[in-house]
């Protein structure tokens, strides 16, 4: 796990460094710590990361533009943040939690098992992903997502208007920070359940769902008897 | 001595008579549709009235011959008994009708519009009334000596009996004694009207009708204003208004008591002082009322500034209301200039108060028939309503700016409580201190204490609107304690020239400061806030603030935020546009200029 921390008070970095380091363990590869934003993001390219901690201040212009540019990246997001009233609006825009200052280790190490874990969800509910697109962050409406295609280190989110936008997080990651009415149905593929019309079993042992917009999607075999089940 | 008898002029005629005849004559005026006056060929001179001081009781007769008398109806005042004989022809087989006579201070009208039965008389003397020899009437009694006389009532009216109204010559006689006379003029002339008693009573009834409208509705404004002053916070235009309405209905009393109670007519002259006397201290209370309403400078100056226009008026005539007419248009004439002043600084409901004074300039005219005519009352009926419902409006005005002034106080002293208890301050420290508390606990102590020095003071001085400055001071240096420990860096500030007493708005300086965390950025180990405060020459006091580190975000962004919109407004609620802010981009930091002081205006570059 490669961890970057944005926090401008030193000691509060500090804090968080130090509790970082006891609770991951082993499991952290690497871990930076920048004052601003700003100027670790310009680093991101040639030194990746999985976690990104921020101190954010929604007020003003500028705290929402790094919250958008932020959960667009392949990243995940945990704000830890002073301002508890801003909380839903950063779930809103795609952060897996929003730690309260001050915190504790417990609380700390919570928001990272939702990163670590193997079923890690948001703690909140997201309405938009963030995508980078000509230089720009747009956002996308989680209400008009169909499905989601894994593309290697990307994903695609496919519109309700067939249109396709490329979200720099892994289908993980996204999958994570989705609502529970998006189904993993195969390694590639993520799906709104409510878009599912039906499952067919063909010859060869191949799985498809039906979507109700004449779409078939490949479902894995191991996920197809529960999927079965929960159509009914 | 023409003997074209209309009108003709007396050489010898004096130039003021008593305001009475002045009065009268324009009784005669309103009724100048009628035909010229017949020649009458048997006077030389042309005038059918003849005077002559003396007493003989044989002088009442018709044909006594009075051809030696002198000429014209104007009497000498206080000097005995005097005759006064005046010849006219009644038209045969008709209606009597006579045309005005205005014959030097003499005037008779025969009103014959309607039924003749009567005699209307005005005369400041006391008299016998004789027609052709006949006895019909007594004013007061006559006497040769001030003693001997018993002063008679101004106003009479005496019927006329019908058998001495056929056509023909007819002579009207009168014997007079004036030692009560009390006007300044040393004669007086004599008029009356020959008319119908209906007429006249009616005509009585008119004068007094719109004075007593007046009255009651002087009376309202002065009590409704006056218990307007007492109740809703003594604002003195308020006052002003009510003392000027019961003058008015003092005024408007006066002239309408010689229509209600008959005096006798040694109190004609004084009741006309007194009028006029009234009017005056209404035309120069106005203008006040004005200057206080309106809130326009130079008070006194306009108040002295009055006082000879006054004097003018007084001295422009002998007739009272001849003054009291150039009274009334001095007051309108100040009154459209202060109220024009008033226009061109914006005041509100000026417009209106200078669109009636100068209508009332226009149009106000002296009675023909009263004391003052309807263009009088009309023009301060007007006037007084006019700024009347200005005060009111104003009265209002002044309601909702000091509630506002209140709700601002109170928001703004919220905003400072809440400026320090806002989350992102109060939390992050928090977070600070659950870190010290483990690694150090005696610093974590020492950031409590400087803490909660800091919210004491801020809770101390919240609810005020201005403290000296070395409280102000004091708290800029706990917060900053506070910061060098979050920061991890040191802090100061350093004040130069600064007078611990000087008083300034709370938490100013310390917004400053937060201002300069949120939107600064210092390299290195910490920095050094600058106060420098100084005289100038203009009597301000300049406070230079620099707050050390690169400007992060962009340069208008400090100008326009929360933190400078609340310094602004604690400036201006403790100095209401007498204060000055600018803030620039210098070499190393953030500057920002406030002056406080009588010689500089509210803005902000």
């Amino acid at each position: 796990m490669r961890m970057l921390i944005v926090e401008d008070e030193p000691l509060i970095a500090q804090r968080l460094e130090r509790f970082c380091r006891e609770i991951l363990g082993g499991k952290l590869g690497s871990l930076r710590v920048a004052a601003m934003f700003a100027e670790a993001s310009a680093r991101l390219d040639e030194a990746p990361i999985d976690l990104l901690l921020l101190d954010l201040n929604l007020h003003g212009r500028d705290g929402m533009e790094l919250l958008r540019a932020s959960v667009a990246g392949s990243f995940h997001t945990i704000v830890v943040s002073a301002n508890t009233e801003q909380a839903l609006r950063a779930f809103e825009f795609g952060v897996i939690d929003f730690v309260p200052k001050p915190f504790s280790r417990e609380r700390l190490a919570l928001a990272l098992a939702r990163v670590t874990g193997p079923d890690g969800r948001a703690a909140g509910a997201v309405k938009f992903l963030a995508v980078k697109k000509h230089g720009r962050v747009d956002l996308v409406e989680i209400d008009r997502i169909v499905y989601l295609e894994g593309a290697g280190a990307y994903a695609e989110l496919v519109l309700d208007d067939g249109k396709r936008e490329l979200h720099d997080k892994t289908l993980e990651k996204l999958h994570a920070l989705l609502p529970p009415a998006f189904e993993r149905i195969h390694k590639s593929y993520v799906v709104r359940w409510s878009a599912v019309k039906a499952l067919h079993a063909s010859e060869g042992s191949r799985y498809e769902a039906e979507l109700r917009n004449g779409v078939r999607l490949p479902v894995g075999r191991t996920r197809y008897r529960e999927l079965r089940e929960k159509l009914g | 001595m023409n003997g074209s008898g209309n009108g003709s002029t007396h050489p010898g005629g004096q130039r003021t008579f008593g305001s009475v005849v002045k009065i009268l004559r324009r009784i005669a005026l309103l009724l100048l549709a009628l035909p010229p006056l017949p020649a009458l060929a048997d006077f030389p001179d042309g005038s059918p009235v003849r005077n002559r001081a003396g007493d003989d009781a044989r002088w009442a007769a018709p044909d006594w011959d009075d051809r030696g008398w002198a000429a014209g109806g104007v009497v000498p005042a206080r000097t005995g008994v005097h005759w006064v004989r005046f010849h006219f022809e009644a038209p045969s087989g008709g209606r009597l009708a006579l045309p005005p006579l205005d014959h030097n201070g003499f005037f008779a009208v025969l009103d014959g519009s309607g039924p003749i039965d009567c005699i209307r008389i005005a005369v400041p003397a006391s008299y016998d009334f004789f027609w052709d020899g006949r006895l019909i009437g007594r004013s007061g009694k006559v006497g040769r000596t001030r003693e001997e006389e018993v002063p008679g009532l101004l106003d009479h009216a005496f019927p006329i009996p019908a058998e001495l109204l056929g056509p023909g010559r007819h002579v009207i006689a009168i014997r007079l004694s004036s030692f009560y006379y009390n006007f300044s003029a040393s004669e007086f002339g004599l008029g009356f009207a020959i008319t119908s008693y209906l007429r006249i009573r009616s005509g009585e009834i008119n004068k007094v009708v719109y004075p007593l409208i007046s009255v009651g509705g002087s009376l309202l404004v002065a009590l409704i204003s006056g218990a307007l002053f007492w109740l809703a916070g003594r604002w003195r235009p308020l006052l002003l208004c009510s003392i000027i309405s019961l003058l008015l209905a003092f005024f408007y009393f006066l002239v309408a008591w010689r229509w209600i109670y008959n005096d006798p007519y040694d109190w004609f002259a004084p009741r006309l002082i007194a009028v006029t006397g009234v009017m005056t201290l209404v035309a120069w209370l106005f203008p006040w009322l004005l200057i206080e309403q309106f809130m326009l400078p130079r008070r006194a100056w306009w108040l002295a500034a009055t006082v000879p226009l006054l004097i003018v008026a007084w001295t422009i005539s002998p007739f009272f209301e001849i003054k009291t007419l150039w009274l009334c248009r001095a007051m309108l004439a100040v009154s459209a200039g202060l109220a024009g002043w008033a226009m061109w600084r914006r005041r509100p409901g000026a417009w209106c108060v200078f669109a009636v004074a100068l209508a009332g300039l226009l149009a106000v005219r002296a009675g023909r028939q009263e004391f003052v005519g309807p263009s009088f009352f009309a023009t301060f009926g007007g006037l007084v309503l006019v700024v009347f419902a200005t005060l009111g409006v104003q009265v209002r005005d002044y309601r909702r700016q000091a509630e506002a002034a209140t709700l601002a106080t109170v928001r703004l002293e919220l905003e400072l409580l809440k400026k320090n208890l806002q989350p992102h301050f109060l939390l992050n420290t928090l977070a600070v201190l659950t870190e010290i508390v483990e690694r150090d606990p005696r610093g974590a102590v020492k950031l409590i204490e400087d803490l909660a020095h800091e919210f004491r003071t801020v809770a101390c001085v919240s609810a005020e609107q201005l403290i000296p400055l070395g409280q102000e001071l004091e708290l800029c240096r706990a917060h900053l304690r506070v910061m060098s420990v979050r920061t991890g860096r040191a802090w100061s500030l350093e004040a130069t020239g600064v007078e611990d007493t000087a008083l300034v708005p709370p938490a100013v300086f310390l917004t400053l400061i937060e201002n300069g965390f949120a939107h600064q950025r210092v390299a290195g180990g910490g920095g050094a806030f600058g106060l420098r405060m100084e005289r100038t020459a203009a009597g301000a006091t300049r406070f230079t603030f620099l707050s050390p580190g690169e400007v992060q975000t962009d340069a208008a962004r400090p100008v326009g935020g929360t933190g400078l919109r609340y310094v602004q407004a604690r400036l201006e609620e403790s100095f209401p546009g007498r204060w000055w802010l600018n803030g620039e981009l210098v070499p190393g930091g953030w500057r920002t200029v406030i002056e406080i002081g009588k010689n500089t205006k509210g803005a902000r570059a």
